[in-house]
C-alpha cells in the first residue's frame, strides 16, 4: 500500500486539481458569481499542495497492508 | 488461446515475432504522426491566443489540417491496426495467414498517409500547386489537391485489406475449432471492422465519386450537401473506429491490470453490438445547422444519438465493476477504499482510469452538441474542440499511450525505460487537457469560435460571464504546451527503451472473465445477423434524406435550399392551390 499510495498522492492531486479549478467555471457559468483568477489559482494550489503534504507524510489516510504488483 | 502466453512463460514477441514486427510498424507510424500532430498542435493553440506566432495567419489552415489530420487519421488509426493485429494473433493463438499479405495492407496505408500529408505540407510552399486546406472535415466546397484524395483512398483501402486479414485468420481458426466462441478480442475486432467497412461506404462514395474527379478537373461541380452529408456518414461512426479499441483495452487489459478479472464478457459483446447497429445511422447530428436537410430527418439522428449513450454507461458499469473487483483482490475494502487498493504507480492503469474519467465529462458535453435545439448554442463555436479533445484527444489518445506501456514490452521483451515519466506523463496530459479544454468549453459558450486564427473581431468584443477572454486564451496556451510536453515525454520514453537491454519474463497474461462467453447467447456471435441489421438500419436512416438531397440539387448540382426549412413545405402547399384558384378566377372571367 505504500508504494501506491505514493503514486497516488500526486494523481489525486492532479484529480482535485481539476476539479477545484473546473469548479470556478462552473460558479461563473451556472451562478455567475467571478471570483479573481490569480487568488483562485493560489488558493487551488494550496489546497492540493496541503492535502498532497498531508498525503505524504501521514496526517491524513491510514496506512493499509501492502499488495502492489508492477506490470 | 496459447497456454504459454497465457501461463505467462513467454510474451507475444516470442510466440509471434513476424507478427510482433508489424505491430511495432504500425505503433511507430502511429508515433511519428502524434509527434509530428503535436508540433501542429502546440503552434495553432499559440497562434490563436495570440501567445506565440511563428506562422502567417494565412498559414492557419494549413496547420490546422495537418493536426487534424495526423491525429485522427493517421495517429489513431495506425496504433489501432496494431492493437488489432496483436489481439486477433494472441486471442485466436495463431499466426496471420500470410505475412506478405500483411505486410501489403500497412505498406498501402504508409503511402496513402504520406500521399495525403504531402499534399497538406505542399501548402506551406508558395511554388507549388500542392494544398490540401480542407481540414479534416474535407467536404466540398473545399477542394483539395488530388493528391490528398488519392491518399486518403489508398489508405481507406489498406484498413479495408487489413480487416480482411482479420477475418481471414478467424475464417480458419473457426475451421478448426467449429464449435468454440470467437474469442472476445477477436470478437471486437470483426464487429468493429463491420461496422468500419458500413461507414467507409459514404466516404468511398464522397472521395471516389464526386472530390477526386472533381480536384481532376473531370467534373466542373459537385453538391457541397451531398459531399457533407456522405462525409458524416462516415464522420461520426469513425469516432467508434478510434474509441472501440480503447474499449477493447478498457474491457480486456485495464482489468487485468487492475488486478481482477473482467466483470462480464457477454456484456462486453452486448455493447460492441450495439456499437455497430447504432454508430452509422446518427452522422446528421453533425449537420443541424445544414439548410436542405429537412428537420424530421435531424429528428431521428437525434434519437438515434441519445440511444448511442446507453454502449457507453454499460461500459462504465463493466470496466469499473471489473476494477473494483480487482481492487479488491489486492486487498481493497470499504465503500470507496478499495480506489486506494490500486495500482496508481503504474502508468498503464493510471493512464486508461484517467483517460475514463475524462471521457465521462466528454460524454456529457457530447450529450450537448446532440441535441437538437442546444447544438444551436454551441454550432461551430470552441465547444465542439473542447469535446472532442476530450473523447479522442483524451479518452482514446491517453488509452492508446497508456496501452502502449503494458504492451511495449511484450513487443520487443524490453522494458519500459522509464515508468515514473510514464506516470508523470500520463499525468500531464489529464492536467493538460482539464485546462485546454475547461477553456473551450467556456470560450465556446460565450459564442467563441471555432477554426480560425483569429477569433476576434473588428469593433466586437466576448462577454465574459466571469473572468476574462485573455484569461481563457491564457488557461488554453498553458493546457496546450503542457499536453505537448506530455506527447514529448511519452514519444522520447518509448523510442528509449527501445535502447534497454533485452530481458525474460516480461511476459503478462490476460486472465479469463468472471462470467465467461458461454453466459452469453449464442446469437451474439452471430455476427452476419447483426450485419444485417446495422446494414437496414443505415438504408433507413439515409436513403430518404440522400434523395430529397439529390432530387433537389441533382448529384452534382449545386444543392440545398434556403434555410429555414419551413419555406419549402408552404411553396409547395400554397402553388397548387394558388394555381387552381387562379384558373378558378380565370374561369369567371371568361
Amino acid at each position: 500500500m505504500k508504494q501506491t499510495s505514493s503514486a497516488g498522492v500526486p494523481v489525486g492531486s492532479a484529480v482535485l486539481f481539476v476539479i477545484l479549478w473546473e469548479t470556478r467555471s462552473a460558479l461563473g457559468m451556472l451562478l455567475r458569481y467571478d471570483t479573481n483568477v490569480v487568488s483562485y489559482m493560489l488558493a487551488t494550489m494550496v489546497i492540493v499542495g496541503l492535502i498532497a503534504i498531508g498525503l505524504n507524510i501521514g496526517l491524513i489516510g491510514r496506512e493499509e497492508p501492502a499488495n502492489d504488483e508492477s506490470t | 488461446m496459447s497456454d504459454a502466453l497465457e501461463a505467462g512463460a513467454s510474451t507475444f514477441v516470442d510466440q509471434f515475432p513476424a507478427e510482433s514486427k508489424v505491430v511495432r510498424a504500425a505503433l511507430w507510424s502511429s508515433f511519428l504522426s502524434l509527434a509530428l500532430g503535436a508540433v501542429f498542435g502546440i503552434i495553432q493553440s499559440l497562434h490563436r491566443t495570440d501567445v506565440l506566432r511563428v506562422f502567417e495567419s494565412a498559414d492557419y489552415y494549413t496547420i490546422l489540417t495537418a493536426h487534424g489530420v495526423l491525429m485522427v487519421v493517421s495517429f489513431t488509426i495506425f496504433f489501432l491496426v496494431g492493437l488489432f493485429t496483436w489481439a486477433v494473433v494472441r486471442s485466436l493463438d495463431r499466426p496471420v495467414e500470410n505475412i506478405r499479405y500483411t505486410w501489403t495492407w500497412y505498406g498501402l496505408m504508409v503511402t496513402g498517409s504520406l500521399m495525403a500529408v504531402i499534399a497538406i505540407l505542399g501548402g506551406f510552399v508558395d511554388s507549388t500547386s500542392l494544398s490540401a486546406d480542407v481540414l479534416f472535415t474535407f467536404y466540398a466546397p473545399l477542394q483539395a489537391h488530388p493528391l490528398f484524395y488519392g491518399g486518403l483512398a489508398i489508405f481507406l483501402i489498406g484498413t479495408w485489406l487489413a480487416g480482411a486479414d482479420w477475418f481471414r485468420s478467424w475464417w480458419a481458426w473457426k475451421q478448426d475449432n467449429p464449435d468454440e466462441r470467437i474469442p472476445l478480442q477477436t470478437f471486437m475486432v470483426l464487429v468493429t471492422m463491420l461496422m468500419w467497412y458500413i461507414a467507409s461506404i459514404g466516404i468511398t462514395i464522397a472521395v471516389v465519386g464526386f472530390l477526386l474527379p472533381w480536384s481532376l478537373g473531370l467534373i466542373d461541380q459537385v453538391n457541397p450537401l451531398l459531399t457533407r452529408t456522405l462525409f458524416w456518414f462516415w464522420g461520426h461512426p469513425v469516432v467508434y473506429f478510434w474509441l472501440m479499441p480503447a474499449y477493447l483495452l478498457w474491457y480486456t487489459v485495464l482489468p487485468k491490470i487492475a488486478g481482477g478479472r473482467l466483470f462480464s464478457d457477454p456484456l462486453a459483446r452486448v455493447v460492441f453490438v450495439l456499437f455497430l447497429l447504432l454508430s452509422t445511422p446518427v452522422g446528421i447530428h453533425h449537420q443541424y445547422l445544414d439548410p436542405g436537410i429537412a428537420d424530421g430527418f435531424k429528428f431521428i439522428a437525434m434519437t438515434n444519438t441519445m440511444f448511442l449513450l446507453l454502449p457507453s454507461l454499460l461500459t462504465a458499469f463493466t470496466v469499473v465493476a471489473s476494477v473494483e473487483h480487482g481492487a479488491r483482490q489486492r486487498g481493497g475494502t470499504g465503500l470507496f477504499g478499495w480506489l486506494r487498493a490500486l495500482p496508481w504507480r503504474d502508468p498503464a492503469f493510471t493512464g486508461m482510469m484517467l483517460a475514463g474519467l475524462m471521457f465521462a465529462a466528454g460524454g456529457f458535453s457530447g450529450m450537448i452538441n446532440a441535441g437538437l435545439n442546444i447544438n444551436y448554442l454551441v454550432h461551430n463555436t470552441l465547444w465542439v474542440p473542447g469535446h472532442f479533445h476530450l473523447t479522442v484527444g483524451t479518452a482514446v489518445a491517453l488509452t492508446f499511450m497508456a496501452a502502449t506501456y503494458w504492451l511495449w514490452p511484450q513487443l520487443t521483451n524490453r522494458r519500459l525505460y522509464s515508468r515514473p515519466i510514464g506516470l508523470a506523463q500520463v499525468v500531464l496530459w489529464f492536467v493538460g487537457m482539464a485546462l485546454m479544454s475547461n477553456a473551450m468549453h467556456v470560450a465556446g459558450l460565450l459564442g467563441v469560435p471555432r477554426r480560425t486564427a483569429e477569433p476576434q473581431y473588428e469593433g466586437f468584443a466576448f462577454e465574459p460571464m466571469f473572468g476574462s477572454i485573455a484569461e481563457l486564451d491564457i488557461q488554453l496556451a498553458v493546457g496546450g504546451t503542457i499536453l505537448f510536453v506530455s506527447t514529448l515525454l511519452f514519444v522520447v520514453n518509448i523510442a528509449l527503451s527501445s535502447g534497454t537491454p533485452r530481458v525474460s519474463g516480461l511476459s503478462s497474461s490476460l486472465p479469463p472473465a468472471l462470467s465467461g462467453p458461454n453466459d452469453a447467447p449464442q446469437v451474439l456471435d452471430n455476427i452476419k445477423l447483426w450485419f444485417g441489421i446495422a446494414f437496414v438500419l443505415v438504408i433507413l436512416a439515409y436513403t430518404l434524406p440522400l434523395a430529397s438531397i439529390v432530387s433537389r440539387g441533382g448529384l452534382l448540382g449545386p444543392g440545398g435550399d434556403a434555410f429555414p426549412m419551413i419555406a419549402a413545405p408552404i411553396k409547395s402547399t400554397l402553388t397548387p392551390i394558388l394555381s387552381v384558384s387562379v384558373e378558378w378566377l380565370g374561369g369567371l372571367v371568361a
